[in-house]
């Protein structure tokens, strides 16, 4: 009786460990490197302080400000909770439609010159 | 702008000394203008009719004056002004004259006497008055206002007692000879004294004409009146008699023509007291049916064309007495004007009666102190007439207000007026020039100066403009400094003297143009800023600078008013100047993020819209280039 019980409190731990070794994984899999919010108003002090790094940004389409076939756009958002212009570049390639006030968690890197290149971005 | 090149004309003139003066002369039609205008017909009429006292019965130009439909013949006008200063100069000696004037009474009143009763033969002793009257012809002949006139008048009668049978009575020989004997041994010390005063007179006259440059006086014959063609008739009538050899019928005849032409040449020469008292001796020593003028008629009757008849010597004494009776009415009018303050209207109608009665004691006894004004009233206004001739309008518009003082009739304001509105019409040409070089329009700016000196040669303004144009050397160096160094601030502050320096240099005048446009854009701006400053809008004003900016380079009035808005909007200031220095640097993603972070402060810009446009193509190209990247 003992050793039954403990064996099933040695599944359960297991079980357990399993699980939250899951969530991690699935955690890590789901933002790889993406994981730390854009410092806004800091990348807005000194823009080219950041290039190289990678960030996600929740914030709303405020305005597209040019576009190129097979390029992409320069598209100019205002950042959360904050309210700061930004502007990025989306790339052609990336799936889904951009419209006005719609609000998405975009995956960047910060490119040369300071330009926040858009990974994936995903509706919030 | 075409009243700027109107001409202005002012004319004084005063009676027949002509003292006319013109102020910017010339009736040119304004270059481009209609026919006429206010200035060059109004004024002309408006001071033709103030100034114009110009008598008509005085010529200047041609020496005479008209008087009654006849031309006498007066000399030339610069003879006849002489004259009347001369006139106007000479001390009154009340006492001779009057002596002198009550023995020309008394010879005229016994000839007259004798005249009234008709039949002189009637009488015990017929002569006795006319030769009482011939005697005081000597007395007369003493004084120096006489001039010698009642000696000829007295020779002419001799002469004609003498030819005639009456003489051989000896009672009335003796008597004449006797007076004649008298009268010789005093004429002859009289004569030789007057003879060399004349000499010394003539001596002086001739080189003072010679000084002037004005001719002397011919006695050729040409310009005659038609009094001298009479008496030119009547002299080759007597010569062609006397080469006939003279017969007793002739020698009355010849003694008739020698009186008639010197009535005649008494008439010519305004001396009217004499042609009447010649005339009276005429008739008593001639029967009615002598009357008759011998030669000379028809030029006389072209002389007098009211009389359309037959002249005779009593149509002479008729105009000699029509003559004295004008003069004296003329002398009356000079006087109440005269003493009505009416001086310029005294000064015309002395010198219309001066001119005709010139030996009539009316004019030669008018009172000294009267002359002494009117002198000095005659001598301004000749003063004022060179004054004009030189365009001197500062002293003119002083002489004008010294004149209206002494004469109440003289219309000052018009005069003032008129030289004002000259004075004015330069002072606008000369701003005309400025204007025309301040646009580079040189050759207008040249004509404009050109006209402001003809209407106003002695313009003070003109002259600090012909000496900033001296100096204009040193300021064409100036001005190649200022310009490399982009200091347009200092030539706008220098522009006067740049702008008459750099007149005759298109190029320079072509910059100066550029700078003064520069500065005066910068301003413009300036003066927005601070009106939207003072509203509570700095980022406009801010705007409004923004725009200038590379206008306004280093200005410093510009840089001084952008000291003063940026301090309120300092981060959007900052924003957008690293925004362009990242622009500049090609860090565009990094310049439109800081464009963007600008607009948030004030999202009407315009300055921080057009970046972030501009940003936005530049990051596509940038994208573009990562993008290769990544692919390789």
């Amino acid at each position: 009786m003992k050793n039954t019980s403990f064996r099933f409190l040695v599944l359960f731990i297991l079980l357990v460990l399993i699980g939250f070794g899951g969530f991690y994984f699935y955690q890590n899999s789901e933002s790889q490197g993406f994981s730390e919010p854009l410092p806004v108003y800091s990348f807005m002090e000194r823009p080219l302080q950041f290039v190289g790094n990678h960030y996600h940004l929740d914030a709303s389409i405020q305005n597209i400000l040019s576009s190129q076939d097979k390029l992409g756009r320069i598209v100019l958002v205002s950042s959360e909770p904050e309210g700061s212009s930004l502007p990025l570049f989306l790339p052609a390639d990336l799936p889904g439609n951009v419209e006005f006030q719609q609000r998405f968690r975009f995956k960047v890197s910060v490119e040369d010159g300071g330009l926040l290149y858009v990974h994936s971005l995903s509706k919030n | 702008m075409n009243f700027l090149k109107n001409n202005f004309f002012v004319w004084l003139s005063f009676s027949g000394l002509a003292v006319s003066f013109t102020l910017p002369a010339s009736g040119q039609e304004p270059a481009g203008g209609g026919g006429g205008s206010y200035e060059s017909n109004t004024l002309v009429s408006l001071v033709d009719r103030v100034f114009n006292v110009e008598s008509d019965s005085l010529d200047p130009e041609e020496g005479t004056l008209n008087w009654k439909g006849r031309s006498f013949q007066l000399g030339q006008g610069r003879m006849m002004r002489a004259r009347f200063v001369r006139y106007l100069n000479t001390p009154v000696n009340t006492m001779d004259s009057r002596l002198y004037l009550s023995l020309l009474e008394q010879i005229h009143g016994r000839l007259s006497t004798l005249n009234q009763a008709n039949d002189p033969e009637d009488i015990d002793d017929p002569w006795k008055p006319v030769i009482s009257s011939w005697k005081l012809l000597f007395q007369a002949s003493e004084f120096d206002v006489d001039g010698g006139n009642s000696t000829v008048i007295a020779n002419l009668v001799y002469d004609n007692w003498r030819d005639r049978e009456l003489f051989q009575n000896q009672r009335f020989r003796e008597d004449i000879e006797a007076a004649e004997r008298d009268r010789l041994e005093v004429s002859v010390i009289t004569e030789s004294r007057k003879e060399e005063n004349r000499r010394i007179h003539y001596t002086k006259e001739l080189s003072r004409l010679n000084e002037e440059g004005v001719g002397a006086p011919t006695i050729d014959g040409s310009g005659m009146s038609s009094l001298s063609q009479a008496m030119k008739s009547l002299a080759e009538q007597e010569a062609q008699l006397a080469a006939q050899g003279l017969k007793i019928e002739e020698i009355g005849l010849k003694a008739r023509l020698k009186m008639q032409s010197q009535i005649i040449s008494f008439l010519s020469q305004r001396r009217f007291q004499h042609a009447l008292i010649l005339s009276s001796f005429y008739r008593t020593l001639f029967k009615s049916s002598a009357q008759d003028l011998e030669v000379g008629g028809e030029q006389l009757i072209s002389y007098m064309p009211e009389l359309e008849m037959i002249p005779t010597v009593d149509s002479l004494e008729f105009i000699a007495l029509q003559a004295l009776d004008d003069v004296r009415t003329g002398m009356t009018s000079v006087n109440n004007a005269y003493d009505q303050g009416q001086l310029i209207s005294a000064l015309e109608r002395l010198q219309e009666t001066f001119f005709l009665g010139e030996y009539s004691l009316d004019v030669v006894l008018f009172p000294e102190e009267k002359k002494r004004v009117l002198r000095e009233l005659y001598f301004d206004l000749d003063e004022a007439r060179r004054l004009a001739e030189l365009k001197d309008y500062d002293a003119l518009e002083e002489l004008i207000l010294s004149i209206s003082r002494l004469a109440d009739d003289f219309p000052d304001r018009e005069a003032i007026s008129a030289v004002r509105v000259a004075k004015q019409a330069s002072r606008m040409k000369l701003l005309g020039a400025r204007g025309a070089l301040l646009r580079g329009e040189v050759t207008q700016a040249e004509a404009m100066l050109d006209e402001a000196f003809q209407i106003w040669p002695l313009n003070p303004d003109i002259e600090n403009f012909m000496t900033a144009a001296v100096s204009g050397a040193d300021h064409v160096s100036d001005f190649d400094v200022d310009y490399k160094a982009g200091d347009y601030r200092r030539i706008f502050d220098q522009r006067e003297e740049y702008i008459s320096a750099l007149s005759g240099d298109p190029v320079r005048a072509e910059q100066l143009r550029e700078s003064i446009e520069t500065v005066q854009t910068i301003d413009f701006a300036i003066r927005a800023a601070e009106e939207r400053l003072d509203r509570g809008e700095p980022y406009a004003a801010w705007e409004v600078l923004k725009e200038i900016e590379d206008t306004a380079n280093d200005d410093r009035l510009y840089h001084r008013t952008l000291s003063t808005v940026v301090p309120g909007i300092a981060q959007f200031v900052t924003d957008v100047e690293e925004a362009e220095k990242f622009e500049r640097e090609g860090k565009f993603a990094a310049s439109l993020t800081k464009y963007a972070a600008a607009q948030e402060y004030f999202p009407a810009s315009q300055v921080v819209s057009r970046g972030i446009e501009r940003m936005a193509g530049q990051m596509l190209d940038q994208a573009q280039r990562i993008e290769d990247n990544r692919g390789e």
